[in-house]
C-alpha cells in the first residue's frame, strides 16, 4: 500500500548551478528508483540558511509530493542520507497533494521558466572569511597612510 | 470571575500572534519568526496566547523549520 508524502529537499547550490533540470531529476529520480510515483515537484525557494550546513551558507529548496510504499520510504531515507547533494530533507505523510502544487509544477515545466542563478555567497566558510578579513585590513592600512601623509604636508 | 494559571501574573505586553491552524506549517517561515525571540527561542503560550493544541502545532513547525535550516536553533 502506498501513501502520499510531502518531501522537502535542501539541495546544494553547486548542483543547481550545474543544471536545474538535472538537480531536480536527481531527487525525483531517487523517489522513482525506490518504487515511488512523483505527483508534483517544484523549486520552493533559494535562500540563505539560518546556520551553515556542510559549510554551505545558502541552499535551494525543492518541494516534492509523491506516492511511496512503506518499504520504499525506508530505502529512500537510507539512500538520501548518503547523497551528498541533498543537505537536508524532511519527509512527511500528507492526506492529499494540494492542487496548487500540481499547478506550480506545471508552471515550472513551461518552456519560459528560468531558474535564477543562485547567488555566489556560499563559498567554503574559512576561505571566505580569511579573504574578507585581509581585504578589510588592507583598506585600513591605506587610510592610515593617507592621513599621515596629509599631516606631514601640513607641517611642512 | 474565572481564574486560571495565566492570570497569576500580569501579562507583560502580550504579543498575540494571529494565525489559522493551517498556517502553522514549517513552510510559513514569516509567521514562525514572530513566535520566536531574538535568540531563536520559542515563545511561551503566555506570550503567543495559543491554545495548548496550537502551541503543539507551533512546536512541531518550528522544529521542522530548524532542521531544514529555515530557522536558527540559537543565534
Amino acid at each position: 500500500m502506498s501513501r502520499i508524502y510531502e518531501i522537502m529537499f535542501l539541495i546544494d547550490n553547486n548542483a543547481v548551478r550545474a543544471g536545474w533540470k538535472e538537480a531536480k531529476a536527481s531527487v525525483t529520480g531517487l523517489i522513482e528508483k525506490h518504487g515511488g510515483k512523483v505527483r508534483a515537484a517544484r523549486r520552493w525557494d533559494e535562500r540563505k540558511l539560518a546556520y551553515p550546513i556542510k559549510r554551505r551558507r545558502r541552499g535551494t529548496y525543492v518541494l516534492v509530493y509523491g506516492e511511496l510504499s512503506g518499504q520504499g520510504v525506508a530505502t529512500l531515507r537510507r539512500e538520501l542520507d548518503l547523497t551528498e547533494n541533498v543537505l537536508r530533507y524532511l519527509l512527511l505523510q500528507v492526506e492529499a497533494v494540494p492542487p496548487k502544487e500540481v499547478e506550480l509544477t506545471q508552471a515550472e515545466l513551461a518552456s519560459d521558466f528560468r531558474v535564477p542563478e543562485p547567488p555566489p555567497e556560499d563559498v567554503v566558510d574559512g576561505a571566505a572569511d580569511e579573504s574578507q578579513a585581509e581585504a578589510d585590513e588592507g583598506e585600513e592600512l591605506e587610510e592610515v597612510a593617507v592621513s599621515e601623509g596629509e599631516l606631514a604636508e601640513e607641517e611642512v | 470571575m474565572m481564574h486560571d494559571r495565566f492570570d497569576r501574573f500580569e501579562m507583560p505586553t502580550p504579543e498575540r500572534v494571529q494565525a489559522k491552524d493551517s498556517d502553522l506549517d514549517y513552510k510559513n517561515v514569516e509567521l514562525l519568526r514572530k513566535c520566536v525571540g531574538g535568540q531563536g527561542q520559542m515563545y511561551s503560550r503566555r506570550r503567543t496566547a495559543f491554545t495548548a493544541q496550537r502551541q503543539r502545532m507551533l512546536k512541531k513547525a518550528i522544529k521542522r523549520a530548524r532542521h531544514l535550516g529555515l530557522l536558527s536553533f540559537v543565534d
